[in-house]
């Protein structure tokens, strides 16, 4: 399945880009996503995978920890929107 | 997926939970929320009065954003308050510029009167420049001590009665924090979210104070503003990033913490600063707790 990515913030600048599509294997969840993104984003593995940062991680305009948190199933054609909490300066 | 109702309105689907309390809300109630929280802290720090000027400190992060919107909701119906955003350049060549655009759309989006003062205007250096000295402090304790001088200045120069703050909930405990660990329980007098009145000061509020700095973000996505993308190349010195590494941590594991911690440093403040223990600074006439300065103190060490 394709999922649409869209970064926000700091992590535009990270990335390097504004959104990206990520194609996944059917039944993955946010965290299957963030492990995915990291891999292919080395440079975004730190500020994803650290759950202090506490980034905001909406799945079709809602939030997951409202949800099922990183355990929230994506389906094909998901929007998953990735705010930054913690920005420096 | 199951989406629950929100808890607030009980017919639209919540889109937030709030872990420290338990609510889960829609985008509609969760804004209404967050200018009730804003107007509960005014009032009950007594921030303001009718009728103030309130020169607003916008540097085009989401946190002051967010104060700029919600204050002009708050004070733009009925209270007859009159607002000035007013926002400090450093001189951060690749990290300002793109906040001052973000700035200036959003004063002109809620039609508010914008100033913007700049370290070198005011100081004779940038941040750049000071940042290459040789010198005994991270950035950050120069660009906090100058920016608070600009930001006062400016406010005094607009005529406003208050210099209102983004800082938000996560700042508050930080500070506190910061202020135990390095023994300097004198600075919690700093914290005061209404502020004091002192001469030469504008008298600063934190209407933020109980807002958690990811609501910030939250309203900030909600409301669509725009995001700044660049960090500020000199963040990492700060010992603050410490702080916030462990109460996020404590925040986490028990839901409630930074309330918790901003609450208990209140208690701590003083009820007052005395106007008697206030001297003018011998360089540059502004006043200051000791016969020099902190802005001149920083300053000489350029030599």
């Amino acid at each position: 399945m394709l999922v649409r990515v869209r970064f926000l913030g700091s992590l535009r600048a990270i990335a390097g880009v504004k959104e990206l599509e990520v194609k996944l294997p059917e039944r993955s969840d946010i965290s299957d996503l963030l492990h995915l993104l990291s891999l292919d984003h080395p440079e975004l593995c730190a500020v994803l995978t650290d759950p202090l940062l506490g980034n905001l991680i909406f799945v079709g305009g809602v939030e997951v920890s409202n949800i099922e948190g990183v355990g929230t199933q994506l389906i094909d054609d998901s929007e998953v929107v990735i705010v930054p909490v913690t920005h420096g300066g | 997926m199951i989406i629950p109702t929100c808890t607030k309105c009980h017919s639209r689907p919540s889109i937030y939970h709030r872990t420290y309390s338990g609510e889960r809300l829609c985008p509609t109630c969760f804004k209404a929320s967050l200018k009730e929280r804003a107007q509960t802290a005014i009032n009950r720090f007594e921030m303001l009065d009718h009728w103030s000027r309130i020169a607003v400190a916008v540097s085009g992060g989401k946190d002051s954003l967010t104060l700029l919107y919600l204050l002009k909701e708050i004070e733009g119906g009925t209270h007859g308050s009159e607002l000035i955003a007013v926002t400090v350049d450093e001189g951060i060549s690749g990290y300002r510029n793109e906040a001052l655009g973000i700035v200036e759309r959003a004063c002109r989006i809620v039609d508010v009167e914008w100033r913007l003062v700049s370290f070198h205007d005011l100081f004779g250096y940038t941040m750049d420049k000071i940042a290459s000295w040789d010198r005994s402090l991270g950035a950050c304790s120069f660009c906090g001590v100058l920016r608070r001088r600009a930001l006062n200045e400016a406010a005094k120069q607009l005529g406003a009665d208050r210099l209102a703050t983004g800082h938000t909930l996560d700042d508050m405990a930080q500070s506190a924090l910061l202020n135990l660990l390095r023994g300097d329980t004198g600075k919690m007098t700093s914290l005061s979210p209404g502020g004091f009145t002192n001469p030469g000061f504008v008298r600063r509020i934190k209407p933020l104070c109980e807002v958690p700095e990811r609501e910030t973000a939250l309203y900030a996505y909600l409301q669509g503003f725009e995001l700044q993308s660049t960090a500020c190349p000199y963040a990492g010195e700060a010992m603050r990033g410490d702080a916030r590494i462990f109460l996020n941590q404590m925040e986490a594991k028990r839901p409630g913490t930074l309330f918790t911690a901003f609450n208990t440093a209140l208690k701590l403040i003083p009820n007052a600063v005395s106007s008697e223990s206030m001297k003018i600074c011998h360089l540059c006439g502004e006043p200051s707790t000791e016969t020099t300065c902190r802005v001149c103190q920083l300053l000489s060490e350029k030599n």
